[in-house]
């Protein structure tokens, strides 16, 4: 059973696919003749400068067929804003920005298992999840970026008799490995806990939830059990010898252990918006305030993302050193944080792919200041993407597969013309943005 | 006064919102490009009177929504699989499941639940915008949200 979270998290996801690189397709796509007044002619061509901003050439080429979009760019204002101009500054490849932090991987292991990075377990190793088939974890390695060479871990069993059983995410902590599965096809609700030592070994089952405490959202690994907080909120506790759960805290959400964060009453106005931060160790609660204009504020271990209309903003859990960040980058969907300090962003699109480096995403680093693009808008009008580490904390890794594309695949069936994207190529090598080696000098 | 010079700031202020707003309400690109831009056309026409008496956007979003659930009725069911390049942009594969689960809705029940859930209006406020009463929000949105199977937590407590 899915959640009215996910429902809203898919929403806003969806939502930051749309300004980047979805109009361009579009604007291809577009071929049906408008009946267009010539005042109306006028007031599209400045909608389409807002949202296109430049990014598509007047004439788009596909299958060597000339496609004029809908709307033209030339009403463009002569002499365009400060505001305007602002849009224009570049982001450069992460790769430039944090040499150390980027690398190439394989994106399978010897015996042909398809790996999915979890986290960064330092500034040159990343925790990967070996799957033998689609999401199906079977095996926990870890790559080392300066050997280039992976080592297993260990495996990552299914329980027994359980159908339809799933890996969620993993966690991270000092001295185990730790994840749940669930059931998520069945209406059951379920949910179990495994662990295995950081350094490798045989996986232990924990023990297993019903019921509302089985909807987990986060977990967390301590020295003697494993930590979780469900999508309702509330934070359990199971000893890791196994046992009854025990509640720790209502109402919170597990960010990464020993922090958790509570939101705010639900307000028309402000989205869904974090207003504490908790250190579950010690009790020790930071009131996290927010302008009235923030919407969606969500917390890391050490700094705060939040939207302000179209630009997002930037703070310490005790709203210090707040800032905004640059105008081309906003927020990826629902705040999703990397690492200790960073945000996934989405780029606003900022110049022709067939010319400069255009990204698919970026990062920024409120430290230093620093921004970084994530994967590349294709030049060929196709399209790509680019994925976050599953662990529970925020991760630190971001990857891509520099050689997929997908494309717009259309047939007519019965009249109706059905197209559905397909990806082409791939699979054999990743592009890795650990941010655990950006930060791993502090 | 220079109305022109005043809608123009408008539309660049806020296309790009808007373009994503008409992205989750339609499912896919062309569909919110022509939204966007039906909608603003008409809030051109009135601009003068709507700038004056009450908020633009509000005007646009509306007219968005009535728009999505009236005159694209139809070619929806024609062109139901329209792409989604981004696909593979979801960090959770449970959510690319779920954003095309929404495109298969009918307009309206999928209006309300972008209403509800990424516009977070309350119910009264998605009757007045749909021209509906707050009882068919509420049986639409619960119909939509069982087909979704998405438990009604926040629902129960509207």
């Amino acid at each position: 059973m899915r959640s009215e979270e996910d429902l809203i998290r898919t929403l806003r996801t969806a939502a930051g696919h749309a300004g980047s690189d979805g109009l361009a397709g579009a604007v291809a796509a577009r071929r049906r003749v408008r009946r267009v007044r010539q005042r109306i002619q006028m007031v599209l061509a400045a909608a389409a400068v807002v949202v296109v901003a430049g990014a598509t050439a007047a004439v788009l080429s596909r299958g060597g067929e000339q496609v004029r979009p809908a709307v033209t760019v030339t009403a463009v204002p002569a002499t365009p804003t400060p505001k305007e101009a602002v849009v224009k500054q570049k982001i450069r490849p992460a790769a430039e920005v944090w040499p150390e932090a980027v690398f190439t991987m394989p994106a399978k292991s010897a015996d042909g298992w398809r790996y999915r990075p979890v986290t960064g377990l330092s500034a040159t190793e990343v925790l990967l999840s070996a799957e033998s088939s689609f999401e199906k974890a079977g095996r926990l390695e870890v790559y080392d970026s300066a050997a280039k060479s992976a080592r297993v871990l260990g495996d990552v069993p299914a329980p027994e008799g359980v159908k339809g059983y799933f890996v969620q995410d993993f966690e991270v902590g000092e001295q185990h490995i730790a994840w749940y599965g669930t059931t998520p096809n069945s209406p059951d609700k379920w949910a179990d806990f495994w662990i295995m030592p950081r350094a490798g070994g045989q996986a232990k089952r924990v023990g297993e939830v019903t019921g509302p405490m089985s909807e987990v959202d986060r977990i967390g690994v301590t020295g003697d059990s494993v930590v979780w907080s469900v999508h309702q909120g509330g934070v359990y506790r199971m000893p890791l010898t196994g046992g009854t759960p025990e509640r720790v805290a209502d109402e919170l959400h597990l960010m990464s252990w020993p922090l958790a964060a509570g939101y705010a009453d639900r307000d028309e106005n402000r989205g869904r918006r974090q207003d504490r931060v908790v250190d579950l160790e010690t009790g020790q609660t930071v009131t996290v305030p927010a302008p009235a204009k923030v919407t969606s504020l969500t917390c890391g271990p050490v700094w705060c993302y939040g939207a302000a209309g179209d630009r997002t903003i930037v703070q310490r859990h005790d709203g210090s050193d707040r800032k905004d960040l640059p105008a081309e980058v906003r927020m990826h969907g629902m705040t999703e944080l990397l690492g200790d300090r960073f945000a996934l962003l989405t780029a606003y699109r900022s110049g022709d792919p067939a010319k400069e480096y255009v990204p698919l995403a970026a990062t920024y680093d409120p430290v230093t200041g620093l921004m970084g693009g994530m994967s590349r808008m294709p030049s060929d009008g196709g399209g790509a993407g680019f994925g976050r580490g599953i662990s529970s904390s925020p991760s630190t890794i971001v990857y891509w597969d520099e050689d997929v594309r997908s494309s717009q695949v259309c047939t007519t069936k019965g009249g109706a013309k059905v197209c559905e994207a397909k990806e082409l190529g791939g699979g054999k090598e990743f592009t890795v943005v650990n941010l655990a080696a950006v930060t791993a000098g502090d | 006064m220079d109305h022109t010079a005043d809608f123009d700031e408008f539309v660049r202020a806020r296309g790009d919102a808007l373009l994503r707003y008409g992205y989750v309400l339609s499912g896919n690109m062309e569909d919110a490009a022509d939204l966007v831009q039906e909608a603003l056309a008409r809030l051109g026409d009135a601009w003068p009177r709507v700038r004056r008496k009450d908020d633009p956007e509000g005007y646009v979003r509306t007219t968005m929504v009535r728009l999505h659930i009236n005159a694209w009725r139809r070619r929806h069911r024609e062109d139901l699989v329209a792409a989604v390049p981004e696909n593979g942009r979801f960090d959770r594969y449970d959510d690319a499941d779920l954003w095309a689960e929404l495109r298969q809705l009918p307009p309206r029940q999928r209006a309300v639940l972008v209403l509800r859930y990424y516009e977070d209006l309350p119910d009264d406020r998605i009757a007045e915008v749909l021209g509906v009463s707050r009882g068919t929000v509420r049986s639409q949105a619960a119909r939509a949200l069982d087909k979704l199977r998405i438990a009604r937590v926040l629902q129960e407590a509207r």
